[in-house]
């Protein structure tokens, strides 16, 4: 398990990351999202060591990570890079030496995973030869390939396009069921939603949200109503309760201030009888993230 | 095999491989085998010049025979038969001797001959036998004659002051010693800008496609650093040690060639033991480090690999600056050069010219030679402490920035 507490991190005046609490427990898929500069990619690097937090701890099974624990992360930075002029198999066998995995295990494993993410060329192929999808599935192997305990994906969707994005979701998921902690930071809300089992939010580096994803929106109460009837924008806006009313074609969406005014609309709504939707939901992560990760300091 | 030689493995095998290198290592033995083959095949072609000598004194023409070398032959001809063979070109030139009054020549020579006879030696040779001529005619004891042609005697000697005694220095072993440092000086300003650019290439190529993070997040940066340097200290001494290899395959033929044979005895290379080229080999070795350093230092700051040619500018301009100096020094020994001699990156082109010319003494060069020594350990332990938060840093608004920087978070990390 990665337990981060009370992780602090300043440059000069700016703080960076502040008092930041959370875990990942093996076999669990947290998604750590925010704006950029919300303290995403420095929250990333102390916990690889690359940078010493002013205060707080990261321990790992426990204890603090050394040395030897690095060979368990696989990490895949924000801005990618490959060797250009370097095969393919060499590339990928480099890396995982570097995390300690052993020639023999590489070479039968290496098939497997060109396989199972279906790159499109051969192990003996220079990475310059390779289009641009084909080398972000030879860096994901990269990472992957010595199956880590700790993985650390800094924004992976981005640049996918959607086939190779859910290449990449099959692969987070086959590490996860393997038991490794994975942490991934990402801008698409779609994404967090399909694959987290629990997100952090961060703001200016403090944690905003912390929870299973399912319970955040709840927590946000049923506030999003999307309705189709008789009723007209401005018959609903005359609800105290109802803060917005956008139309799109004939379905209109409510910003509600108490879930409860859903029973009085509904009545109101169905007064003529059939109506074709009436849907009242938590607010997307997409608007939690807006609410929460872009409004003005409090 | 641990992690800092599977990096230092990587990044050598990597090179050796590369064009760049390989060209690196085989155009100056392309070059020079180009050069001795050339010095070859003309020599293997060589053939005297063959030189008919007309004359009415038989004995004169058994004199010039005993003098034929491998560059003229002399044959005793008629004029009739001379002039024949001439036309027909099957000797290079006819010499014609008078004896009477006194012995003078005329020499004669195909425009288009293959050989050209050296006429300063063809006047030697006959201004030899005008001699012997007039000493008989003077009636002169060859004891006269020698005392008239031994020549004046003059006798160098090379002096320098020590602590305000006069030293004598040996002429030859100068002459030696600064051609060797001058060589040296021309190798280490080649060495310190092709490999130092070839190092900072490296480090920024990872840095600048994010390879770096990938690399940092097994291995530590402190790691990569000494594993990086030492790859590039493998692939020099790999060149080094090639070049020293084909010298020696090459060395059981060449001294076997008329032209290598000839020059030989003329070098001493005792001398290449003395305490000069020692001290210049170890200023040359501590040199290769500390501008190796410095790449690492300048390849760690750029954001891309647009910016190398920028970042690197320091290494051609310190080697640059040594070069001229150590030019200078050859004209005289001035504060600036003294004051120099002793600096870093500049004192490893310089003092060991200062040392070859004689310019400075041996203590002296001691003094800069660990002067070189404790900045090489100093810098080395900044630059690893900067390089690890160097390579997170990436500043497209230029080197200066990025510096600033990293700077800012080297501190922040600091106060820790």
């Amino acid at each position: 398990m990665l337990q981060v507490t009370n992780l602090t991190k300043t440059f000069g005046q700016m703080t960076a990351v502040d008092h930041e609490n959370f875990q990942i427990k093996p076999g669990e898929i947290m998604g750590l999202i925010g704006q950029n500069g919300a303290g995403k990619t420095t929250t990333f690097r102390m916990i690889l060591n690359f940078l010493t937090p002013d205060s707080g701890q990261i321990t790992w099974k426990g204890k603090p990570l050394k040395q030897a624990d690095y060979d368990q992360i696989g990490y895949l930075p924000e801005e990618r890079g490959l060797y250009p002029k370097m095969r393919v198999d060499e590339q990928i066998t480099y890396f995982a030496r570097l995390h300690g995995m052993k020639l023999a295990e590489i070479r039968r494993q290496l098939p497997k995973w060109m396989n199972q993410f279906q790159v499109k060329g051969k192990l003996t192929d220079k990475v310059k030869d390779l289009s641009k999808g084909n080398q972000q599935k030879v860096q994901l192997i990269a990472t992957l390939i010595h199956m880590p305990k700790l993985v650390i994906l800094d924004e992976p969707f981005s640049g996918l396009d959607p086939v190779n994005a859910s290449l990449l979701e099959a692969g987070i998921l086959k590490l996860r069921d393997a038991g490794s902690a994975i942490i991934y930071s990402s801008h698409d809300m779609g994404n967090v939603e399909a694959i987290s089992d629990r997100l952090v939010m961060l703001r200016n580096g403090r944690v905003v949200l912390s929870g299973e994803v399912g319970e955040i929106r709840q927590s946000f109460g049923r506030t999003k109503l999307f309705l189709e009837s008789e009723l007209t924008p401005k018959q609903l806006a005359a609800y105290p309760e109802v803060l917005a009313v956008k139309q799109r074609g004939a379905e209109l969406e409510l910003t509600l201030s108490d879930p409860a005014v859903g029973q009085k609309i509904f009545a109101a709504a169905t007064q003529q009888g059939y109506i074709p939707e009436f849907r009242q939901v938590p607010p997307s992560l997409d608007e939690i993230f807006r609410l929460k990760a872009g409004g003005a300091d409090e | 095999m641990n992690k800092f030689w599977i990096v230092t493995n990587q990044i050598y095998r990597k090179n050796l491989k590369s064009g760049s290198w390989l060209s690196l290592v085989l155009l100056p033995l392309i070059l020079l085998a180009l050069v001795i083959g050339i010095v070859w095949y003309t020599n293997q072609h060589n053939e005297p010049a063959q030189v008919a000598v007309v004359t009415d004194n038989p004995a004169i023409a058994q004199v010039l025979k005993k003098a034929n070398d491998a560059d003229v032959h002399y044959q005793y001809l008629t004029a009739g038969q001379a002039e024949k063979k001439l036309k027909n070109e099957k000797i290079t030139g006819v010499l014609t001797i008078k004896t009477q009054p006194t012995i003078s020549a005329k020499y004669v020579e195909l425009a288009n001959a293959e050989t050209n006879v050296d006429l300063s030696k063809l006047r030697s040779t006959l201004t030899g036998l005008k001699v012997n001529q007039t000493a008989a005619q003077l009636k002169l004891t060859s004891a006269q004659l020698q005392a008239l042609t031994t020549p004046a005697q003059v006798q160098k000697k090379t002096i320098s002051f020590e602590k305000g005694k006069q030293v004598a220095k040996s002429n030859a072993t100068s002459v030696i010693n600064y051609t060797f440092a001058t060589a040296l000086t021309i190798f280490i300003m080649l060495i310190v800008t092709i490999y130092g650019q070839m190092l900072a290439q490296e480090i920024a190529t990872e840095k600048g496609s994010r390879i770096m993070e990938i690399l940092l997040s097994s291995v530590s940066a402190t790691t990569q650093f000494f594993a990086k340097l030492t790859a590039i200290l493998l692939l020099l001494i790999t060149q080094l040690a090639i070049y020293v290899i084909a010298g020696a395959l090459s060395w059981g033929w060449l001294k076997q060639q008329a032209f290598v044979k000839n020059f030989l005895p003329s070098i001493d290379f005792s001398v290449l033991w003395s305490a000069t080229s020692v001290i210049s080999v170890l200023f040359f070795i501590i040199g290769t480090m500390t501008f190796a350093v410095l790449a690492a230092l300048l390849g760690s700051v750029v954001a891309n690999q647009e910016q190398v040619n920028t970042a690197v500018m320091p290494i051609s301009l310190l080697a640059m600056a040594g070069y001229l100096l150590s030019f200078m020094a050859q004209t005289g020994d001035s504060t600036l050069i003294k004051v120099f001699s002793y600096i870093p990156f500049i004192n490893i082109e310089l003092m060991p010219v200062r040392l070859a010319l004689q310019h400075t003494t041996l203590a002296a060069a001691c003094v800069s030679l660990a002067i070189a020594i404790v900045f090489l350990l100093g810098f080395t332990f900044l630059t690893v402490n900067v390089y690890r938060t160097n390579v997170l840093v990436y500043s497209e608004a230029g080197i200066l920035k990025a510096i600033r920087q990293s700077f800012r978070i080297w501190q922040a990390e600091r106060k820790r």
